[in-house]
């Protein structure tokens, strides 16, 4: 049935992936809900929160607030807030299923935080329904569009650039490769950002900037050299920063060396099924097929899709897929397991499906 | 700036009349640290909806939603042991608009009570806040849903959005657990205990107390392995009530089945506890003999006090106990509460007066006002007290005090003063 999940159980929702995006870049968070999405994302989805101190708040809505559409309240709090801290980059207003029933005007939303407290106000329309990279590449998407503003690059002042502004000396481009959807969720369970940026460093990059750390990298992205896309969430701000600004883009995940040899270790196998954020698991698919020439390795995601990946939508879906091509060994989060009970399976923890190592 | 806090004396000063705004969640936005988890989202730290909601015996449950109200479970059922009794049947906006999701219901139980090795004989079927706003009839449905599956099947709600009304969700799920309750001749010698959903501990002194008076059937929903045993709860003569978000259900069992109930709080001090059950056995017209646990919570108080003279306490909220009765405790034993992190009610004023008069300078914070952000840990307390006071004081002993099996009374009094030698 569409929907159900009998074995399975909920990914991380898009609300978490734009958070996580943000996260890192002192701005002020506010989760439009009642409170249990707040403390999904920060308790569950955020291995960072535990050690490291963000704005995140909770809009703490009550059904008439939501009822009524109390949006001059809640902007009241907010302001109460930004006076606490005093330095705020931005405020950010994300998105849960309780506005996507009322209909926020979220543009209403930004014209009222960017005129009452002149501060740019990023609004991240999710609605808990969509999953994780969703989210991230919609707080992307609507970072870029609110960080070049530069007149180098001259915007119509809204946030929406022309589109004229490609460079035309690449001797102007700063030496800098950016990198999008360095996440936890999207990492190596052994990776983080900055195990990432030491990695592509050493295989020859210069200045390599996650995007994430700091939001001059979104003001100065249109002259980066390149950007590298490590899952499927930064394929379209790179696209944006290609068609825009002509910022080329590689995709792929920078694995360790010899990943595949460490996963599949010695192991005998005729049919592969690699499931993980498309980027990551053609990446390995790739190393596989290049390291065990005989192997038939395929991919799936139940996430955004990505080259040869197949796109699993529902729970049946991966049950019949893993039914019908009868594969030898299964790389992918433990969690999944439950659903295909008896098959050989090698452990890729996917953080946006398990939430912690099992 | 300096996050906000009141001292005790100025908090029993303001009163009822002037109780601090600060207090109330809808007076600001809610800040998330690891030290509110538990506020935001209840089930992180032992019971929240979902896992309340399978206290009842071979059941299941179903969470109808977005597939954001369910995040959480996927970790929490794996830790807690629940993942083969949590089913999905997540919404998408198509289903917002049309309502489509609530047909699907029905057949949703036909399937997922075919997945475990033995069939379960309840789903308890549960939805959010957007079920909240689209006024969704779950009883009409679960009646269907029952009357295609043939088990029983049970509505709750996890209606974030109502927390602070006058049915909260974790009021809510407690009368969800005991709908199935039906009507049984009554026996004279059965009490029910409510309020929690992991039974209390083994050696808690109720349990020989009330035996000692007749009442030889004490039934808790924790204790209850199947469905049968379950349903004998119904035969009770009263309930007693231990935990105030029980009240709800303990007027429904009143109106439903005639069952009446008397009220307990949870106290640390000794002398409330016998005092509290000296006004038990007068309401049941017998007399309650705790002589022996009174005398052996006072000598282990006695002996944890000589090895233990000066002791300054930091106490937060998320533990088995009330912060501010605890608090009033300590200081009364003779020890120093610096700190205390918790939201206060009206309710607690009494306590807090109490406090006022042993310690006027304690510091009361609310760990939900925006203003902890600016929190700063200085100076230091011996022992924290609750799994979120640590997070303020992360260089001192913690005493979690936060298990699902419950202590109350003498026995819970003694059990603290265990877990408190151990980290001494």
């Amino acid at each position: 049935m569409k929907g159900l999940m009998k074995y399975l159980s909920p990914f991380a929702p898009d609300i978490s992936g734009a958070t996580e995006v943000l996260f890192r870049m002192n701005g002020l968070i506010v989760i439009i809900d009642a409170g249990g999405c707040t403390g999904n994302v920060c308790g569950f989805d955020e291995p960072r929160w535990k050690t490291e101190r963000s704005a995140i708040f909770s809009a703490g809505l009550r059904d008439l607030d939501a009822i009524l559409g109390r949006d001059e309240a809640m902007m009241g709090k907010i302001g109460d807030v930004l006076r606490l801290m005093g330095d705020a980059e931005f405020l950010a207003l994300v998105g849960t299923p309780v506005p996507s029933v009322i209909a926020t005007d979220y543009q209403a939303l930004k014209r009222m935080g960017q005129r009452r407290f002149g501060i740019r106000t990023l609004t991240i329309p999710t609605t808990g329904m969509e999953l994780y990279d969703k989210g991230q590449e919609r707080a992307y998407m609507e970072l870029l569009r609110e960080y070049i503003r530069d007149e180098n690059y001259a915007s119509d002042g809204l946030g929406q650039d022309s589109g004229e502004n490609e460079i035309s000396d690449e001797a102007d481009r700063i030496c800098a490769m950016g990198i999008f959807g360095a996440t936890p969720m999207d990492l190596l369970e052994s990776d983080t950002e900055d195990i990432l940026r030491e990695r592509v460093l050493g295989c020859g990059g210069s200045d390599v900037r996650v995007f994430g750390q700091d939001v001059k990298d979104f003001t100065a992205a249109p002259g980066f050299r390149e950007n590298l896309v490590i899952s499927p969430s930064g394929l379209a701000p790179a696209r944006y920063l290609k068609e825009r600004y002509g910022v080329p883009y590689e995709v792929r995940y920078p694995l360790p060396d010899n990943y595949s040899g460490f996963l599949l270790d010695g192991m005998k196998a005729e049919r592969v099924l690699v499931v993980h954020q498309a980027v990551l698991a053609e990446t390995i698919r790739a190393q596989i097929s290049e390291a065990y020439p005989d192997v038939i390795c395929d991919t799936a995601t139940f996430f955004m899709p990505f080259g040869e990946s197949i796109a699993l939508k529902e729970e049946d879906d991966f049950i019949q897929l893993v039914s019908d091509r009868d594969y030898d060994v299964i790389v992918g989060d433990p969690l999944l397991e439950r659903a295909v009970r008896g098959k050989r399976f090698v452990p890729l923890p996917h953080f946006a499906v398990s939430g912690v190592p099992m | 700036m300096e996050p906000f806090y009141l001292t005790a004396a100025e908090f029993a000063r303001r009163g009822r009349s002037d109780f601090p705004k600060e207090e109330s969640p809808s007076h600001a936005l809610i800040y998330s640290s690891p030290a509110t988890l538990s506020y935001n989202s209840p089930g992180a730290n032992g019971y929240g909806v979902k896992r309340a909601g399978l206290a009842i015996p071979e059941s299941v449950m179903l969470l109808v939603s977005p597939g954001c109200c369910g995040r959480n479970s996927t970790i929490l059922s794996r830790v807690s042991g629940y993942s083969d009794r949590m089913f999905y049947l997540l919404m998408d906006e198509t289903d917002l608009v049309t309502g489509r999701h609530l047909k699907k219901i029905p057949q949703a139980v036909r399937e997922i009570v075919e997945v475990p090795e033995k069939k379960p004989k309840v789903v308890v079927i549960c939805i959010t806040c957007v079920d909240a706003l689209l006024g969704t009839d779950l009883v009409r449905i679960c009646k269907k849903a029952e009357q295609e599956s043939g088990v029983h099947v049970v509505p709750s709600y996890m209606y974030a959005l109502m927390r602070e009304g006058t049915k909260p969700p974790m009021t809510a799920i407690r009368q969800s657990v005991y709908s199935l309750l039906e009507k049984r001749p009554k026996n004279p010698h059965a009490v029910n205990l409510l309020g929690q959903f992991a039974p209390y501990d083994d050696d808690c002194e109720i349990y020989p107390m009330f035996r000692k008076v007749g009442l030889t059937k004490i039934r808790e929903v924790g204790r209850m392995k199947t469905l049968d045993e379950y349903l004998e709860m119904g035969e009770a003569n009263f309930n007693l009530v231990l935990n105030p978000e029980t009240r709800y259900a303990a007027d429904d069992l009143m109106e439903r089945l005639g069952m009446p109930y008397i009220e307990m709080t949870r106290f640390y001090d000794p002398d409330r506890i016998a005092k509290q059950y000296a006004l038990l056995g007068g309401a049941l017209g017998v007399k309650f003999d705790d002589t022996k646990w009174h005398a052996e919570a006072e000598a282990a108080l006695s002996a944890f006090r000589e090895k233990h003279p000066e002791i300054t306490f930091a106490v937060g909220q998320t533990l088995n106990a009330n912060p501010f009765e605890l608090s009033a405790a300590l200081l009364k034993f003779g020890y120093r509460v610096e700190r205390i992190f918790a939201n206060a009610s009206p309710d607690d004023l009494p306590f807090i007066t109490r406090i006022a008069n042993m310690s006027p300078e304690t510091r009361i914070y609310t760990s939900i006002s925006p203003t902890m952000m600016l929190y700063k840990c200085e100076g230091s307390v011996d022992i924290t007290l609750g799994k979120d006071a640590a997070y303020y004081y992360p260089d001192a002993a913690n005493v979690p005090f936060f298990s699902d099996v419950q202590p109350f009374g003498y026995t819970g009094l003694m059990r603290l003063l265990r877990e408190m030698e151990e980290v001494l």
